[in-house]
């Protein structure tokens, strides 16, 4: 690890027995320009870090900025109508300095990435045998038999029955869920030491989810692959992520382990979202509570908090422009970007004036929120 | 949203737009025996030969109660929305009746099918497919209308306007939103816009296929209170099809587990959770992620192997056997499991399901290998 870790924020190094995280992403911020339009800041100031053998969650709808962030790190943004700022460390290099002949050396065999459609990610005029070598052949020095003999092991071991007819298929031949598992065939193939899965299972059916989620959690705690998982379903997080971050219009609102994060939701979107799902273990014909708008009623955070149109908590001190993630005074590890965060059950006196942290106005947090409940 | 409802609602509207209701809640609305949905599978360039058929739906019976939900799951590819299309003659059924009220919508033709249609409507998975990109909402809201112009009780022409700014107050959108084109709107409000063109000639029957999926989470709960609304307001019956188990159980009364085109289990919402009786539904509820660290640490979890096997050629016996963790030598692989009925209304189609309820035959832990045998009990401990 390079001296630069030393100056990170040491509270954001959780994962157990590592000396240091793995990837560490800085500030990250993305923007599309393009002439004569607004910018648009799809990625604004993340801030996150993963350690071997760890899963960190990034959570988020649709236009939240996560799978950006994912393409950020990989580099695999176009050169051209993006600008990407920020630090991205892995093993001590810096992945945003790199140039791209380095960057694709990297790409493969130390990052791996799964996309979320295997249809459209995959070749589909080349066989699927033929695009596990590829990877093996480039970046090993194995001679073709070895690697195709590679590539069957590979194939065999995400669970594709019959891998030597397999590998001479073409993806269309394959059902999707053997077409996902040949995608991680892939990304595995070089044993990567970070692996980006963004939305690997929402093109699935459940049945199979639950296969390609239990062939992750194996590779994280077998090979200690370090791996950020993309994803709406908060269900998936709950079972798989080590750390969880909330990601909202662009920056990340709230950041926990996942147990806290479950447990003591402090951002009222993050609240919000879990108050909205149907669960199957909750008693019916209750009725669900969802958020109003939709997650294109944004407002910039630099006005203001972005999720202030929609949320029904708003204070006065919701105004105010860029608005920090803040560590809760008494839940360490836990960072919330909310000026009337809520409360904590069963803990009185720390409840949002608390959690108001550096956010000014707090004092009038509390009449805010009871006018905004009356009406 | 609620006072909306009631504003518009509340009466039947002078016009007689909404036919006054014969037969009381809880009685059989819609009546599916014995449907069957086959596809023939062709050869050949010169001679145009069958060579077999895809059994999407085969032999489905099922009854919906007037005012009540009936929640459809199953994977992709089990035939569950091939049983809505078919039931709405979207589809042709090779085989079954379609009782809605007494008639048999499977064996109507021509003018008399055309009429019926006004009675049942559909709300699509995706509204950006379903929602036609060059007509403004006010064209589509109203071409229902115009469609059944000619039917004894319809709006007359002189009050569509009225009839459709109803509808987009009952589904909450602004009266301006009728100017406007679909690409206009964000998915949950084209949602919004398809519920009404289905709501706007005041249906009986409506089936919603997939109606939540394509949207995002925090939108999804906003719909499914939008569909439960309207069914109070409106006195509406659904048929839910979706493959979210939990959204079903959220808003079903009864929920039907189908299987490669064929229902597997049929029971009332919670009785389904409490307690499933079918392996399939078994395994199916423990592989449904719940968003709860502690649930997921503690659960079991029953991985199936594989995938669901060709509805061309499906298997003998039990459908199911070949994925099956609780597999017996005996009967599953060559005797076909009728549904049995093991509480009240509770069905299911599977010989040894006392057997499992019981605990005295227990899912198969041959292997570890996810893929190859089928059970992997997972318990993670942190």
């Amino acid at each position: 690890m390079s001296t630069d870790v030393t100056e990170l924020d040491t509270g954001r190094d959780r994962a157990a027995g590592s000396d240091g995280p793995l990837l560490d992403v800085q500030d990250l911020s993305v923007r599309f320009t393009r002439r004569g339009r607004r910018d648009v800041h799809a990625v604004d100031g993340v801030s996150f870090s993963v350690a071997a053998g760890q899963v960190v969650g990034l959570v988020g709808e649709s236009g939240s900025g996560k799978s950006v962030t994912s393409l950020a790190v990989m580099g695999l943004l176009p050169n051209r109508g993006v600008a990407v700022d920020g630090r991205v460390r892995f093993d001590g290099h810096d992945l945003l300095a790199m140039n791209d002949r380095s960057l694709a050396k990297m790409r493969g065999r130390d990052l791996a990435m799964v996309f979320q459609d295997p249809m459209s990610s995959l070749n589909p005029v080349v066989p699927v045998g033929l695009q596990v070598t590829e990877v093996l052949r480039a970046h090993t020095d194995l001679d073709r038999g070895s690697a195709r003999d590679e590539a069957e092991d590979l194939v065999r071991r995400v669970g594709i029955p019959d891998p030597r007819r397999r590998l001479t298929e073409y993806p269309h031949q394959l059902s999707g869920g053997m077409r996902q598992r040949a995608m991680i065939a892939i990304a595995l193939a070089c044993k990567p030491r970070l692996l980006i899965a963004d939305e690997p299972t929402t093109a699935l059916d459940v049945t199979i989810q639950a296969q390609v989620l239990e062939l992750l959690k194996q590779l994280v705690t077998e090979t200690g692959t370090a791996m950020i998982m993309i994803t709406h379903d908060l269900g998936v997080v709950a079972g798989l992520c080590d750390e969880v971050n909330v990601m909202y219009s662009g920056r990340i609102v709230e950041t926990a382990s996942r147990t806290e994060l479950f447990g003591v939701p402090r951002h009222r979107y993050t609240q919000g979202l879990l108050a909205s799902i149907p669960r199957l273990d909750s008693p019916r014909g209750e009725k669900l509570k969802p958020i109003p708008g939709t997650p294109r009623d944004t407002i910039a955070w630099s006005v203001k908090c972005a999720f202030a149109p929609r949320c029904p908590h708003e204070v006065a001190a919701c105004s105010s422009p860029d608005l920090a993630l803040l560590p809760d005074p008494v839940r360490p590890g836990h960072e919330v970007r909310c000026a009337n965060p809520a409360p904590v059950p069963g803990a009185e006196g720390s409840d949002s004036t608390d959690g108001a942290g550096g956010a000014d106005g707090a004092e009038g947090t509390d009449a805010g929120t009871t006018t905004k409940e009356l009406r | 949203m609620n006072s909306s409802v009631d504003k518009g609602f509340s009466e039947p509207s002078a016009d007689g737009a909404r036919p006054t209701r014969t037969g009381a809640r809880g009685e059989v609305l819609l009546d599916v025996r014995d449907l069957e949905v086959h596809f023939p599978i062709r050869r050949g360039l010169v001679f145009d030969r069958t060579v077999g058929h895809v059994r999407a739906v085969d032999g489905v019976s099922l009854q919906v109660r007037r005012g009540e939900t009936y929640g459809l799951v199953g994977e992709s590819g089990c035939g569950k929305s091939t049983l809505g299309r078919g039931i709405l003659r979207l589809e042709q059924p090779t085989g079954g009746q379609v009782l809605l009220d007494g008639t048999d919508l499977a064996s109507l033709k021509g003018e008399a099918l055309r009429r019926a249609r006004r009675q049942m409507q559909m709300v699509f998975q995706d509204p950006m497919a379903s929602l036609d990109p060059r007509q403004s909402v006010e064209s589509l809201l109203t071409e229902p209308l115009r469609a059944h112009s000619d039917a004894e009780d319809a709006v007359p022409k002189s009050r569509w306007r009225e009839r459709m700014l109803e509808m987009l107050e009952v589904v909450g959108l602004p009266a301006s939103a009728a100017a406007k084109y679909p690409h206009e709107f964000s998915g949950g409000q084209r949602q919004r816009i398809g519920i009404a063109r289905a709501m706007v000639l005041n249906p009986r029957l409506v089936i919603a296929d997939e109606p939540v999926s394509a949207l995002d989470v925090s939108v999804q709960a906003q719909v499914i209170n939008l569909l439960e609304e309207l069914q109070d307001s409106l006195d509406l019956t659904y048929l839910v099809i979706a493959h979210d188990l939990a959204v079903v159980r959220h808003i079903s009364d009864t929920i039907g587990v189908m299987y490669l085109g064929t229902i597997v289990e049929e029971a009332p919402s919670d009785s389904l959770y409490d307690q499933p009786l079918h392996p399939y539904t078994i395994s199916l509820m423990s592989a449904i992620p719940v968003p709860d660290p502690e649930v997921e640490d503690r659960r079991e979890r029953i991985l199936l192997a594989g995938d669901l096997p060709s509805p061309a050629n499906p298997p003998s016996g039990c459908r199911f056997h070949t994925r099956c963790p609780f597999r017996q030598e005996t009967r599953c692989h060559d005797e076909v499991p009728l549904l049995r009925e093991l509480a009240p209304g509770h069905q299911v189609a599977c010989h040894f399901a006392e057997e499992v309820r019981d605990g005295t035959v227990r899912a198969s832990s041959a292997s570890h290998d996810p893929t190859t045998a089928g059970v992997l009990v997972d318990q993670r401990d942190d």
